[in-house]
């Protein structure tokens, strides 16, 4: 056979003339014979046969015949689907959100949830550490850490490391670094080979041993043009020669997914831990043994923790526990439960969109049911009709799967813009190829189930004369998905409530602070430039001055941190001593907060003073030592008396712990984020004493930052360029950010409204999913039973009985399916109880608001194809049939 | 016209192009004629085989204009065609002298 057969068919012009050529040879034939035209041409028909079918067999000799025959189909679909438009967008539409929409929301959690670590075994990998109310996060005190490495039998290996710090390349251009500690073990024990050189030595991971790092791909590649010779090479460390003995392979990231341009050994010196109070904080991680589980590993490690506990002061042991939990817990810890919760919410759309574009297929083929039955009358092949409907349902696929595809870049371009930071991976989410793969075949498989579904019904002739009867089962099919496309919907509609109000009283609770007209700089020393507390103190001074002689600017306070959250300095408060009490017994007593405040803090953010004074400022250039509590740490302090006046012992590390004065008390303020319980707080003289300055919140390198809070009713905006050259004009070095106090609350609320947000984007994809979802099912109830109507109003039903008819099958549905939903909403939101915030999973204000909703737009869905059924002309319709 | 083996159908009009140059209908034709009625080719079958004829490349065609002026498409043999035409003749006897020994017989 020719290859070039496959292209050279004849037009199918041609062979149709071809066999008219034959056709009308026969007529002429038979009145030869003497018969009349008309009969003639009656016989030939006759004789003739299916001219359609003779042309398709002629055709199928061709090997590209098929070739034809799916153009022709595509075009005939593409034809069919044009000429009914409104199905095809509502299915394509249909398609693309349900595509989109669970592609986009997968490749977002894929990570969180499924994908593996970048670690050998990574399921055999846990965080193992203690957990106080201080530090939430598990952490383990070298003290007992070699002593559990050394006991510990439920691991293969146990390994620890220190967090990360910013460190500092000094040689030819410096740059800012993140340099991660870690104990010798640890790449081994997370099975991670180097891409060149060698991991750490032990006689490395020693106070003195010889200075090592390793070096991450991007900095091998950013800094060394991946040069072969950069093992051996020294680098100036923080101004320590530093040997380079390997490259990090590329997909290297920390537990804690904290950015690490350099490791290097933690050189923690063992034989000084637990002496006179010294311990390393360190977080340890094991590779349990094959088999063993953490829960396992945690009974095995009781004993080894029951001797740390003993070690511990007294207070601290009801409130510390053992904790080992999967690295991937570790990692995406509360993330993990808004990832549970999104993934929720696009499967119900998922459904509710398959359970449409089903729905709407089936209707559309019992609208064909009469083209097909008469075409299969009339001689075309079941496998040509089968081969169009399928064509045209894959069309439809194809269609959706491409709206799919747009759908979900923009939803996860959506996502990733507004999601708060803090959610692992959010920034390399990509479309997840395997996911939208598995869509594809999702989509094709429904469409050529659902498509191909009239072809089943083997007589469709007979169906179609009696086809009240063989529609019914169909329709009831259609009821149910629509039952559950409505009670699911209820579902998200009351879920969603329950996030939105949960953004907004996290928003507008009462904060303690005002909010109005105010902007806040932080200013940042470095440690190079300002490497002891007189230099910090003196640009702070300097610029508190400038700042208070900008026109329109009525206050300015310093401090070292603002509430309601973001850094605060937070201790136990057991550890303080009242001058003439005894010291307290038993439980650390939960945190306190704690900040460094100037004078004019109180008044800047309108906190009130409710008894005593707050500081002043002779106080400020005094040398005495003075603080203000809150009432909360009032109450729990000194209950029923009046701690103004009182001494304290606040137990300070750093200082050789003075008695200080308490000069006030004030009313408490939000502290620690906006989703938490406040904590006791009290607030020290940030004096003019150099010593006041050496302490304070590490910035991004180790430096110390200092907030500005300034209460103006100026643009915020022409303000900053304001403050910005006031800061520039003390020093040009000093980086400096600004916010309103309204961007920092709202920053706070970030997360809680990322989620709210998405989950309220799913509902009215739902919703309106839905509406379209119960229009159809109505308007198909109308068009079948239209006779049935028309004989009613032509016996004398008036509008009622025909709304009443039609209606009921809608009102049952609804009905059913809110009370299905309600039943659904009840038991989904207490799943994600750990998100609300001043409102409860059951909260009855919030469900009803979301049944009023679903009605309001289901009354609107069935409004239309109602009105048409009240519009039957019955004389038409009878007719018609 | 009962079916037709698909071999015979095409050595039929293999047999029947040999004369002269024919479009499908008189092609069709001839065959009734020359059968006596017995064979009455349908166009269900004869056009697949022509165009499967023509696409083995043992027969050709053109459009021309037909007895009563109309356009037609009249095919014409080979000399592939014409060869193939020898060879199943001969394979035909063959066949045919050995079906009617076997008939015969009984």
């Amino acid at each position: 056979m020719k290859l070039r057969a496959f292209f050279s068919q004849p037009p199918r012009r041609e062979l149709d003339e071809e066999l008219r050529f034959h056709f009308e040879a026969l007529v002429e034939q038979n009145i030869k014979h003497g018969l009349s035209p008309e009969e003639a041409r009656r016989a030939a028909r006759v004789a003739f046969g299916d001219m359609e079918k003779a042309a398709e067999q002629t055709s199928g000799q061709y090997p590209g015949w098929w070739l034809e025959t799916v153009g022709q189909d595509i075009r005939y679909g593409l034809r069919g689907l044009g000429r009914n438009l409104l199905f095809a967008v509502a299915s394509v539409a249909t398609l693309a959100v349900g595509i989109g929409a669970t592609t986009a929301v997968f490749s977002v959690v894929d990570r969180i949830l499924f994908r593996s670590l970048p670690y050998a075994h990574d399921d055999r990998l846990v965080s193992v550490g203690l957990t106080a109310p201080i530090m939430p996060q598990e952490f383990m005190l070298g003290s007992s850490y070699y002593v559990w490495k050394e006991s510990q039998t439920p691991f293969e290996s146990f390994t620890s490391w220190s967090g990360t710090n910013s460190c500092e390349l000094s040689e030819m251009s410096p740059a800012h670094l993140a340099c991660a500690y870690v104990e010798a073990d640890f790449l081994p024990t997370l099975g991670i080979g180097l891409l060149r050189g060698r991991n750490f030595q032990t006689d490395e991971d020693v106070p003195n041993g010889p200075r090592v790092a390793l070096i991450s791909y991007g900095l091998w590649k950013a800094r060394f043009g991946m040069a072969e010779d950069v093992l051996g090479k020294t680098i100036s460390l923080d101004g320590d020669d530093v040997r380079i003995v390997g490259v990090l392979p590329r997909t290297f990231e920390l537990p804690t997914l904290d950015r690490a341009d350099i490791l290097v050994p933690q050189r923690v010196d063992r034989a000084a831990q637990g002496r006179q109070g010294i311990a390393h904080i360190m977080f340890a991680l094991g590779r349990l043994k094959p088999g063993v589980t953490a829960a396992q590993a945690a009974s095995a490690l009781q004993p080894q923790f029951d001797q740390a506990l003993s070690l511990a002061p007294p207070r601290f042991r009801s409130e510390v526990k053992l904790r080992v939990r999967s690295l991937r817990d570790y990692q995406v810890h509360d993330a993990r439960l808004t990832a549970w919760v999104l993934l929720g919410a696009v499967f119900a759309v998922l459904l509710i969109a398959g359970a449409n574009v089903s729905g709407l297929l089936l209707a559309r083929a019992a609208e064909r049911e009469t083209e097909f039955a008469i075409r299969k009358s009339l001689g075309a092949s079941r496998s040509r009709l089968l081969s169009q409907m399928l064509t045209e349902a894959l069309l439809l696929s194809v269609l959706g799967i491409l709206g799919g595809w747009i759908v979900g870049e923009v939803l996860l371009r959506i996502f990733v813009n507004l999601a708060p930071k803090g959610i692992p991976y959010m920034d390399q989410a990509r479309l997840d190829g395997r996911v939208f793969a598995f869509a594809i075949v999702v989509a094709i498989v429904s469409g050529v189930i659902f498509g191909s579904a009239p072809f089943w019904s083997h007589d469709l002739l007979r169906e179609r004369i009696f086809r009240n009867v063989t529609g019914a089962s169909r329709a009831r099919a259609r009821q149910v998905l629509l039952v559950a496309q409505l009670s699911v919907t209820l579902m998200l509609l009351a879920a969603a409530g329950l996030l939105l109000r949960t953004a907004r009283n996290l928003q507008n609770q009462g904060l303690g602070i005002r909010t109005g007209q105010l902007v806040t700089a932080t200013v940042h020393f470095s440690r190079q430039s300002y490497p002891n507390g007189t230099k910090r103190m003196q640009f702070t001074n300097q610029l508190e001055e400038r700042l208070k002689q900008i026109p329109g600017v009525s206050s300015v306070a310093v401090s070292d941190s603002v509430p309601p959250g973001g850094l605060e300095h937070d201790r136990i408060i057991g550890v303080i001593a009242v001058e003439g009490k005894p010291k307290p017994e038993g439980g650390t007593g939960g945190n306190v907060v704690w900040r460094w405040v100037t004078p004019s803090y109180f008044s800047t953010l309108g906190i009130r003073i409710t008894r005593g004074s707050g500081f002043t400022e002779e106080q400020r250039q005094a040398n005495d030592h003075v603080m203000v509590m809150s009432e909360a740490m009032a109450a729990r302090l000194f209950p029923g008396e009046d701690p103004v006046g009182r001494h304290l012992d606040l137990h300070e590390a750093d200082t050789n712990n003075p008695w200080y004065t308490v000069v006030g008390v004030a009313a408490n303020v939000k502290n620690g984020g906006l989703a938490t319980e406040s904590e006791p707080e009290y607030y020290k003289l940030w004096r003019n004493r150099p010593e006041d300055w050496n302490t304070g919140f590490a910035g991004a390198d180790g430096g110390v930052l200092a907030t500005f809070i300034l209460s103006t009713p100026a643009n915020p905006q022409a303000l900053a360029s304001l403050i910005r050259s006031e800061v520039a004009g003390i020093d040009g070095a000093v980086p400096v950010e600004f916010e309103t106090m309204r961007q920092r609350i709202t920053s706070l609320a970030e997360r809680p409204r990322f989620e709210a947000a998405l989950l309220s984007l799913f509902a009215v994809l739902a919703v309106g999913l839905a509406a379209v979802g119960l229009y159809g099912v109505i308007a198909f109830i109308v068009s079948r039973r239209t006779q049935e109507i028309a004989v009613r109003i032509a016996l004398g039903a008036g509008k009622q009985d025909i709304l009443a008819l039609i209606g009921r099958d809608g009102i049952r549905m609804i009905g059913l399916g809110i009370l299905l939903g309600i039943v659904g909403a009840l038991s989904i939101s207490r799943t994600f109880r750990a998100l609300l915030f001043g409102v409860t999973a059951s909260d009855v204000f919030t469900l009803f608001g979301a049944i009023v909703l679903l009605l309001l737009v289901s009354a609107l869905a069935m409004w239309m194809p109602l009105r048409r059924a009240l519009r039957v002309d019955p004389m038409q319709a009878l007719r018609y049939e | 016209m009962s079916d037709f083996l698909q071999g015979t159908l095409d050595l039929l009009i293999l047999k029947t192009l040999a004369l002269e140059p024919m479009h499908g209908w008189g092609i069709a034709q001839r065959i009734q004629q020359l059968s006596d009625d017995a064979l009455q080719v349908g166009q269900g079958s004869l056009y697949p085989a022509l165009h499967r004829l023509e696409l083995n490349e043992l027969i050709d065609s053109k459009w021309e204009a037909s007895e009563n002026n109309r356009r037609a498409k009249y095919y014409s043999l080979t000399a592939q065609g014409r060869r193939r035409l020898k060879s199943e003749l001969v394979e035909w006897k063959r066949t045919s002298q050995a079906i009617a020994l076997v008939l015969q017989e009984g």
